[in-house]
């Protein structure tokens, strides 16, 4: 995949010819990843019958497959797997900081003013 | 006075820049879902066992959402590699296919809206009890446990009815065909119902309840309270809608911008084919990242 060069960043285009030859691998992986995100859909809703223990294995499975199936999107799809720093960086932290509201959020629940039953 | 960096390659970042525009204004949609994402995780792990609606989304239409904007995605991706390689009509053809799968997204998700605008739920005064109506079985379980609220479609009313509407139009009773738990349960939330019913046995008989269920004549006055499945109804429709409705209006965004680079927009292709390929990348980066939200979406409000 390294070899495929995103040309859309060259100022001179190039001839049809040869990014039909680059670009035929580029479409055989799409139809793959697309394989792969079907699977994906299907053993998601396959998860509805089965019974896990615990509500965390429940929840963990679930955004396990779903956070699979997001990793194919955006590495393949949206290009990620050919690595411009610059994006990594925009997305690293986006993540980061994602990551940090979501961590605020949890943690405020245990000082959650107590105000009788609607509120553990 | 030209645009800078639309095809070429800015030294400092590698990219030309409506590439690393369009991935910030990404981080800032993030930002914006998981906002509403965790508010919906909250809402629901805040609810007490048994008082979290089920068995009210569709599974399988949910499932065949998910799959009709896998296919969209596909569908872009290789419009652009058409668009690379100089093809054309490939690409319009794509595009068109995405645009069909849009729609159809917007209409499965419109017909489950106004299905759940004429579901209603029914909340009596005072509770009625499962042995003198034995339709309503499916409502509750054990058989001494007082049914509080009744769920179904009700005859003869279209959607958006409240009690007050009722009560102007002077109706005396309604007739309501019971259907709780109107879609198959997960194996988690039927866990989850044994557990907080406390009789495992008495539960089965509940499950089989469906539409064919005989209707229940119900007295205007022993109505408490009476909603749709609308955002008023409560938290778990409030945060459906919210999350849902802002997802499809994402969804439309990104269809109405591709069709205007396909038609109007597509005299780009012929002043400056770089330039369109590119401003298609940049599409198409959007519409990846509606249907990631979605493939989120869909676990957490359809499944758990």
């Amino acid at each position: 995949m390294s070899n495929i060069s995103l040309s859309a960043e060259s100022a001179v285009p190039s001839s049809p010819s040869t990014d039909a030859h680059e670009f035929r691998g580029e479409q055989k992986l799409y139809l793959a990843v697309y394989a792969v995100l079907v699977v994906g859909t299907v053993l998601t809703v396959a998860m509805y019958y089965v019974h896990f223990e615990a509500l965390w294995q429940t929840v963990g499975v679930a955004l396990l497959i779903a956070a699979a199936k997001a990793t194919f999107v955006a590495a393949i799809f949206m290009h990620l797997w050919h690595g411009q720093r610059d994006v990594y960086k925009v997305v690293f932290y986006t993540v980061v900081i994602v990551a940090f509201l979501f961590a605020l959020t949890v943690f405020s629940r245990f000082s959650l003013p107590t105000l009788g039953h609607y509120l553990r | 006075m030209k645009i800078p960096y639309t095809t070429e390659i800015r030294e400092d970042t590698g990219l030309y820049n409506g590439k690393l525009g369009m991935w910030l204004f990404l981080a800032s949609e993030v930002m914006l879902f998981g906002a509403l994402f965790s508010a919906y995780v909250f809402l629901r792990i805040g609810a007490r066992e048994g008082e979290w609606p089920h068995g009210l989304l569709n599974i399988p239409i949910g499932a065949l959402n998910t799959l009709v904007l896998i296919t969209s995605s596909l569908t872009v991706a290789l419009s652009w590699t058409a668009l690379k390689t100089g093809d054309f009509q490939r690409y319009r053809r794509f595009q068109i296919v995405t645009l069909v799968c849009a729609m159809l997204f917007l209409g499965i998700k419109s017909w489950e809206y106004f299905d759940k605008f004429s579901h209603y739920e029914i909340w009596l005064n005072k509770p009625l009890s499962a042995q003198e109506y034995p339709q309503l079985a499916g409502q509750s379980t054990e058989v001494d446990r007082p049914i509080t609220s009744i769920i179904g479609h009700i005859e003869g009313a279209g959607p958006f009815e409240t009690l007050a509407s009722l009560q102007e139009a002077g109706t005396a009773t309604v007739n309501i065909h019971p259907d709780a738990f109107h879609y198959r349960l997960s194996a988690r939330q039927q866990a989850e119902r044994h557990k907080a019913e406390r009789s495992p046995g008495k539960v089965k008989a509940a499950h089989t309840a469906t539409d064919d269920q005989a209707s229940v004549s119900i007295d205007v006055s022993r109505i408490s309270r009476m909603s749709a499945f609308v955002p008023r109804h409560g938290t778990f429709f409030a945060t459906y809608f919210t999350l849902t409705g802002l997802h499809a209006l994402h969804v439309l965004g990104g269809a109405l911008a591709f069709a205007f680079v396909l038609w109007p927009g597509a005299r780009m292709w012929r002043t400056d084919p770089q330039r369109y390929t590119n401003s298609v990348e940049c599409l198409g980066l959007f519409w990846h990242f509606v249907d990631l939200v979605w493939i989120f979406l869909f676990p957490i409000l359809y499944l758990l």
